[in-house]
């Protein structure tokens, strides 16, 4: 256990209750922040279902859209028919409307079709106005597939960023945060267990030294007694103030 | 008179039996069976290469990656070729006949201009998209001054172009130059004024291109008088009547009826004054109204009726190809031409599509 996969900390008690409130807190997130990147793959999961559809749709789609546009150049010539997209191209035929939607926290957006201007320009009007007409719905409903695709690419790719935000969060919180914070903890605990037992050690020798110190006292009375000295007096005996010029009485 | 049919040899027998010969190389029968078949584009350009007059310069050799626009494009440059050959080769008056089959481009082109001023579009991209037709001297110039439509029409009064006139009425020259209304409605008018100045060019002519060129001429403004109504119903910028009226070319079969055709707001309307029995316009209401189905609201219905109004208009310059001493088969030959042109792209474009069921919707020039 190096040291590097703990918080560098003070081994204290109070250190030990801010880390238990932290690996509480981070529990928590964990299982929060794992639900929600659940709710976001299902979301995503459908999107990826009806992406899949759409697209395979428009395939087919398009290729009718192409035929029309080949038809209308048969029958109107390539400049009838480049006459009226550059006449459509001076208003917007069809505008896209975007609003968005929560999943989990994320706002994904979501694009629509708006109103579709029927415009009156009278597109080959000369020759092949019907096919060019025929065309022009074609491709709006092409277009409008189209922003429908755009629409479900936009919330995949925003839905996928989201995923692989939260789960590295989670796995960050999984794999490094907390055993991080299980190993302070453990850290903190066996260190305080640790200065516990060297205090409790220290009292140990403390007591065996002093209990050894007053059994060698007790024996020096005793040598002392049996020597007939009487140990109360004879210490302050020695400096009795008699025939002693240096001591001032 | 025989005299003139000497003369009419002396001058353009040459270029005529050039014509004719560009005639008997149209794609047959046989051929539209065989591109019918094809599976690829490329299997498209062996065909033509191999068995028909598009090997003759080759065709296609120089292309990297085939497309049904560049099969088209490429074919287009054949025909101009042939078309600018002729013009070249020509003397008056079959070469101002020539000048005025070529002013319908350039009409196209000088709208494109135009639009191209009023979009703010860039001269590169405009130069690509002109009709190789309708290229004139003096194109560059407007385009190097293409920012505004009176730009354009002023430098298009300094160089004198012939198509001016088509652009000079001064109730026109309003239409032109404001800038509300429709490009579709400007071309339709320019169209109007083409159709019959050529209609008096071909009278001018006279003889037997007269004779000819009316009846395709009056056919294609008749076509013209019904395409417009039936695209402008609905149509809030043009009114029925008077309005619409004025876009008519003012000849053709349905002339007598122009006012009441213009005043027709629906295909009923419009079913009604043709199957007048009293007009005795049975030539047009079969037209209009054969294999039963008529001008139906269904698009099947109304695409029918444009494949008539094409198969009528192929059967018209066939038969002016089958007769001689006369400029009516030089623009006959382009029309077959396009026709080609547009079923060739049709095919293509179904091949490269992949829709081998719709390959067959379009019309040969010579269906046995």
């Amino acid at each position: 256990m190096s040291s590097t996969q703990r918080f560098p900390c003070l081994p204290s008690r109070m250190s030990l209750i801010v880390f238990k409130t932290r690996l509480k807190g981070a529990q928590k997130g964990h299982s929060l922040l794992k639900k929600k990147s659940d709710a976001l793959v299902m979301r995503f999961r459908s999107i990826l279902k009806l992406l899949k559809e759409t697209k395979e749709r428009m395939e087919a789609e398009i290729n009718t859209a192409h035929v029309a546009l080949a038809r209308s150049e048969y029958h109107a010539g390539e400049s009838g028919v480049s006459f009226a997209v550059q006449e459509c191209m001076k208003q917007n035929p069809l505008k896209a409307r975007i609003r968005s939607d929560n999943v989990a926290g994320v706002s994904i957006p979501i694009f629509t079709r708006g109103e579709v201007r029927q415009s009156q320009d009278g597109a080959g009007m000369g020759k092949g106005g019907e096919q060019i007409r025929e065309a022009r719905e074609q491709w709006q409903k092409t277009l409008s597939n189209l922003v429908t695709v755009g629409s479900l690419q936009t919330q995949f790719i925003v839905l996928d960023a989201a995923i692989k935000v939260t789960n590295r969060r989670v796995n960050a919180l999984d794999k490094v945060v907390i055993p991080k914070v299980m190993n302070t903890i453990d850290y903190i605990t066996s260190e305080l267990d640790e200065l516990e037992r060297e205090e409790f050690f220290r009292l140990k020798m403390i007591q065996k030294k002093k209990r050894t110190l007053a059994e060698e006292e007790l024996k020096y009375a005793e040598q002392m007694r049996a020597r007939g000295v009487d140990t109360e007096k004879s210490v302050l005996d020695q400096f009795s103030a008699k025939g002693d010029d240096d001591l001032v009485c | 008179t025989g005299r003139s049919c000497l003369w009419y040899n002396f001058n353009d027998g040459g270029l005529e039996s050039m014509v004719q010969g560009y005639r008997s190389a149209l794609l047959r029968h046989e051929d539209y069976n065989a591109l019918c078949q094809c599976e690829t584009l490329n299997d498209v350009k062996m065909y033509l290469q191999a068995n028909t007059s598009y090997g003759e310069p080759p065709f296609l050799q120089d292309v990297a990656e085939l497309s049904a626009s560049i099969i088209k494009e490429k074919a287009q440059e054949k025909l101009v070729r042939e078309f600018n050959e002729l013009r070249e080769w020509s003397d008056a008056p079959l070469s101002t006949f020539l000048d005025f089959i070529s002013y319908d481009y350039m009409i196209t082109n000088i709208l494109k201009l135009i639009q191209g001023a009023r979009n703010n579009k860039d001269t590169l991209e405009l130069i690509t998209r002109m009709h190789p037709l309708g290229k004139f001297e003096g194109m560059g110039a407007i385009m190097a001054d293409c920012t505004s439509v009176e730009g354009i029409y002023s430098t298009m009064t300094i160089l004198e172009l012939p198509i001016m006139k088509f652009f000079q009425c001064e109730s026109d020259r309003v239409e032109f130059e404001s800038d509300q209304s429709s490009m579709e409605y400007v071309h339709a008018m320019f169209k109007k004024n083409y159709l019959e100045a050529f209609y008096d060019l071909c009278q001018e002519i006279g003889g037997d291109t007269w004779m000819v060129m009316r009846e395709i001429l009056e056919f294609e403004a008749d076509r013209t008088v019904i395409g417009l109504t039936r695209n402008c119903f609905g149509n809030k910028d043009i009114k029925p009547g008077l309005e619409r009226s004025r876009l008519f070319p003012n000849f053709g079969t349905l002339v007598d009826w122009h006012a009441r055709i213009a005043d027709c707001d629906d295909d009923e309307a419009l079913r009604a004054v043709l199957g007048d029995e009293k007009g005795g316009l049975h030539h047009w209401r079969a037209l209009v109204s054969g294999g039963g189905g008529g001008l139906g609201e269904q698009a099947s219905a109304s695409s029918a009726m444009e494949t008539r109004f094409i198969e009528h208009s192929i059967e018209l310059n066939k038969a002016s190809m089958s007769r001689s001493f006369h400029y009516g088969v030089f623009y006959s030959w382009l029309k077959l031409r396009e026709q080609e042109l547009r079923n060739l792209y049709w095919i293509c474009a179904c091949i490269e599509l992949k829709t081998r069921e719709r390959i067959r919707e379009f019309t040969e020039i010579f269906p046995h």
